[in-house]
């Protein structure tokens, strides 16, 4: 079987991907460990995607100068936009985990204040009772 | 033309569903150290999030009438009630909670009502006997729901004119439990029962 015929379908299919998952990401509205799931579908899709660009250049070795260089910086600047979405979808988890830290913290925070206030609520009743 | 090696290929393949497992692992892992201290599930809820705070505890009473017909066990049903005030929103909790056959509700509320909810109050005890109100003479600072011993639901303090965030706790650890139940059963022992009669003439808060 010749891969050169499946690169086509494989990088429709690896773009559509990503780009659905990242919208699907942006769309869902709660901030929950599903959404994140999504992100790293996000990222394979777009290894995936890497992967296959990296089997097409294997067709451009038969070229003449011109459209070489030209197909080079058509290549590098798409690698590039792959890299930084991946670069970005990364720097989204660690954001979204970081925010699940911090709000997980303040949790903590509302529980143990009011842990503590409990007994000195009781005292002021007790002190209210007997004056 | 590159020749397919079947070993390599596997061992890609294994490496890469790796990588994929370990990132999945890394997003839904468990939190020791929080999840020990005070229970399975902690949410947070922002003060702006007065929809998912009711959904949330609905949903608790849910889960807890679905294990009870599960389970079949003749225990009875809990809530207990710690409130500034007894409004619209604890009122919609403690109604659906009676409704779905919790054999003992007691609330603990601040001297004071608003005066347009007097007669929901008033509906609501004449409606379900099982249902028991209190008032203590100092509003309490301290807003919390005890779901059947076994999930917590604790309110940032806050005035009485405005809404502040609060904590969700499913299957709340025990000591946890225990500290508020004490704080409970302590503040009960200063709390005066109101009768359906009496909350008509309680005190409200004119807007």
């Amino acid at each position: 079987m010749d891969i050169i015929g499946l690169i086509p379908e494989f990088l429709v299919f690896s773009l559509t991907g990503s780009s659905l998952s990242i919208a699907a990401y942006s769309a869902f509205k709660d901030r929950n460990d599903d959404k994140k799931l999504l992100l790293i579908i996000a990222i394979c899709f777009s290894m995936a995607f890497l992967v296959v660009f990296i089997l097409t250049f294997s067709n451009i070795d038969n070229l003449t100068i011109v459209p070489f260089t030209i197909a080079l910086i058509f290549y590098i600047l798409i690698f590039m936009a792959i890299l930084s979405i991946i670069g970005f979808v990364i720097h989204r988890l660690i954001v979204d985990e970081s925010y699940k830290k911090d709000e997980i913290e303040s949790a903590i925070d509302i529980i143990e204040s009011s842990k503590d206030g409990l007994d000195s609520f009781i005292k002021l009743l007790e002190i209210k009772k007997y004056d | 033309m590159i020749q397919f090696n079947y070993t390599l290929d596997l061992i890609i393949s294994l490496f890469i569903i790796f990588v994929v497992y370990i990132l999945i692992k890394v997003i839904y892992r468990h939190k020791p150290r929080v999840n020990d201290l005070y229970g399975k599930d902690i949410i947070l809820f922002h003060s702006n999030q007065r929809y998912d705070k009711r959904i949330w505890r609905f949903n608790i009473i849910d889960a807890i009438i679905n294990q009870k017909k599960q389970s079949k066990s003749p225990s009875k049903l809990e809530l207990k009630v710690i409130v500034g005030e007894l409004s619209e929103d604890t009122l919609e909790i403690i109604k659906n909670a009676a409704s779905e056959n919790f054999e003992e509700i007691s609330i603990i509320g601040g001297p004071k009502v608003f005066c347009e909810d007097k007669t929901e109050i008033y509906t609501l005890l004449d409606n379900y006997e099982t249902v028991k109100y209190f008032i203590l003479l100092k509003r309490p600072n301290k807003h919390f729901m005890i779901f059947n011993q076994k999930h917590l639901y604790i309110e940032k303090p806050h005035r009485h004119n405005e809404t502040r965030g609060a904590v969700g706790i499913k299957i709340a650890h025990h000591e946890l439990i225990d500290i508020y139940n004490q704080a409970f059963k302590k503040i009960l022992k200063h709390a005066q029962q109101l009768t359906k009669e009496d909350v008509l003439d309680q005190k409200c808060y004119e807007d």
